[in-house]
C-alpha cells in the first residue's frame, strides 16, 4: 500500500464559481475582464508583447516565453489540483475540451507558423496592440479576418473539423498514471527545464 | 524569490502523488442526474444502458433496475453499439466511474454518463427523497413529481417532522442495509 498524506481539511466548495452560484453571470463577466487585464499585464511586464522576444523563442536566443508559460502552466496546474483536493473546486464540473486528434494537429502546425511568421500569439498580439504597436496592430487584424474566414468557410471544412474525436482527453487519462504523478512529473519536467535553458539560451 | 517559488513548487510535485487519487474529471455533459435516470429507466428511452460497476456484493445490497453489471476490468472487452447511451455506476464517489469514463470516450463512444453520486446518490435521491416542512410551493411540487417517481422504484418519499434536519448521507454498507430489496 503506497503511503498517503493524512486527510486534508475540507474547506467550502466554492468553484466553478457560476455552477455553484458563487458568481452570477455578471459577476464572472466582471471577473473576466480583471483576470485579462491582469493577464495582459503580467505579459507585457514579462516583455511578451515585443516580437523580437517572441522570435527569438525559435532562434534560441530568448526563451523567456518558455520561462513565463510554463511557469504559468505549473502555477494553474498546481492551484487546480491543491484546490480541489482542498474541496474548494469540483474539478468534475471543470470543462475538458473535446480532443480532436487531426484538426488540432494541423490547427496546431498552422498556428504555429503564424506565431514565427507575426512574432506574436494571439494574446500577445493584444498586448502589443494595446502597448501602441503597429505590428501588434496588423496581427491582430489578421487574426479576427482568420476567424471571421474560417467560420464563414467551416462548412467545406466540417468533415476535417469533426475528424478522429478522441472525446475529453487528459494527460493522467492517456499514461494510464494517476493524477498526482502526473503533477509530479510536470513540476519535475519544469524544474529541470528551467535549469537546462541557462545552458542552451545563446544570448544574441 | 525564484528559488523560494521554485522550492514551493517542487514541494507541491513532490507531495502530489501522495495526496490521494480522488480527483477525476468528467465533464458536465458526461454527468447523469439520479432523477432523470429514473425518468429515463421509466420511461425506457430508447438506448439507454446502464452499466452497474459496483463489486457484487454491493449490488446486492442496492439495485438499479436495468442495470447489468460489468467488472471494471473487462470493460474493454464489452460489446456496445454506437447507439447506445451509456450510463455507468459506482459506488465509491465515482473514480472508477469516471476512469471507464474516461475509457469508454478515448475509444469512441459518444454518449457516455456517469450517475452522479453514485449508488448512494440513488438510494438518496431516489428511494429516500424529502421534503423540509417549511419548503417553498416550488419545492413542494417537485417534490410531488419526485414522490411519483420514486413510489414507482420501491421508494419511500417522506416529508420530514418539524426540527428535523435532512438526513445526511451515512455511505457504506451499513445504509445499504436498510434499502435492501428495494427497487424493481
Amino acid at each position: 500500500m503506497s503511503p498517503q498524506l493524512p486527510q486534508l481539511p475540507q474547506l467550502a466548495q466554492v468553484a466553478p464559481f457560476v455552477d455553484l452560484g458563487t458568481m452570477g453571470p455578471h459577476g464572472t463577466l466582471w471577473a473576466a475582464v480583471l483576470i485579462g487585464i491582469a493577464f495582459g499585464w503580467a505579459l507585457e511586464r514579462a516583455g511578451l508583447g515585443s516580437a523580437r522576444r517572441l522570435a527569438g523563442q525559435f532562434y534560441l536566443t530568448n526563451l523567456s516565453v518558455f520561462r513565463v508559460m510554463f511557469s504559468a502552466i505549473v502555477t494553474a496546474m498546481l492551484g487546480t489540483y491543491w484546490l480541489a483536493h482542498l474541496g474548494m473546486l469540483d474539478l468534475a464540473r471543470v470543462f475538458v475540451p473535446e480532443t480532436y486528434l487531426v484538426p488540432q494537429v494541423v490547427g496546431g502546425l498552422l498556428f504555429g507558423a503564424g506565431l514565427v511568421v507575426a512574432g506574436l500569439c494571439p494574446g500577445t498580439s493584444c498586448v502589443a496592440a494595446a502597448t501602441g504597436r503597429g505590428d501588434g496592430l496588423s496581427v491582430m487584424l489578421g487574426m479576427l479576418g482568420g476567424v471571421l474566414v474560417s467560420g464563414l468557410g467551416l462548412p467545406p471544412l466540417r468533415a476535417l473539423y469533426e475528424s478522429t474525436p478522441r472525446g475529453a482527453l487528459t494527460i493522467p487519462q492517456v499514461l494510464g498514471l494517476p493524477y498526482g504523478v502526473v503533477v509530479a512529473g510536470v513540476v519535475a519536467l519544469a524544474l529541470v527545464a528551467f535549469r537546462l535553458l541557462d545552458r542552451v539560451e545563446r544570448p544574441g | 524569490m525564484h528559488r523560494a517559488l521554485a522550492a514551493a513548487a517542487a514541494l507541491a510535485g513532490v507531495l502530489a502523488p501522495f495526496a490521494g487519487a480522488r480527483l477525476a474529471a468528467v465533464s458536465r455533459e458526461g454527468r447523469v442526474a439520479p432523477l432523470e435516470l429514473a425518468e429515463w429507466i421509466r420511461d425506457r428511452k430508447p438506448g439507454v444502458r446502464v452499466i452497474d460497476l459496483r463489486p457484487a456484493v454491493e449490488v446486492d445490497l442496492v439495485r438499479i433496475p436495468r442495470a447489468e453489471r460489468i467488472e471494471g476490468g473487462t470493460l474493454d472487452a464489452a460489446r456496445f453499439r454506437p447507439d447506445e447511451i451509456l450510463v455507468l455506476v459506482s459506488g465509491d464517489g465515482g473514480e472508477v466511474a469516471a476512469s471507464a469514463w474516461a475509457r469508454l470516450r478515448a475509444h469512441g463512444h459518444r454518449e457516455v454518463r456517469v450517475l452522479e453520486g453514485g449508488a448512494d446518490r440513488w438510494v438518496d435521491d431516489v428511494l429516500n427523497p424529502t421534503l423540509a416542512p417549511d419548503a417553498a410551493p416550488e419545492a413542494v411540487a417537485a417534490f410531488r413529481r419526485t414522490s411519483e417517481l420514486s413510489r414507482y422504484f420501491g421508494g419511500v418519499p417522506r416529508v420530514l417532522p418539524p426540527g428535523e434536519a435532512a438526513p445526511r448521507p451515512a455511505g457504506g454498507a451499513a445504509r445499504h442495509v436498510v434499502v435492501r430489496g428495494r427497487g424493481c
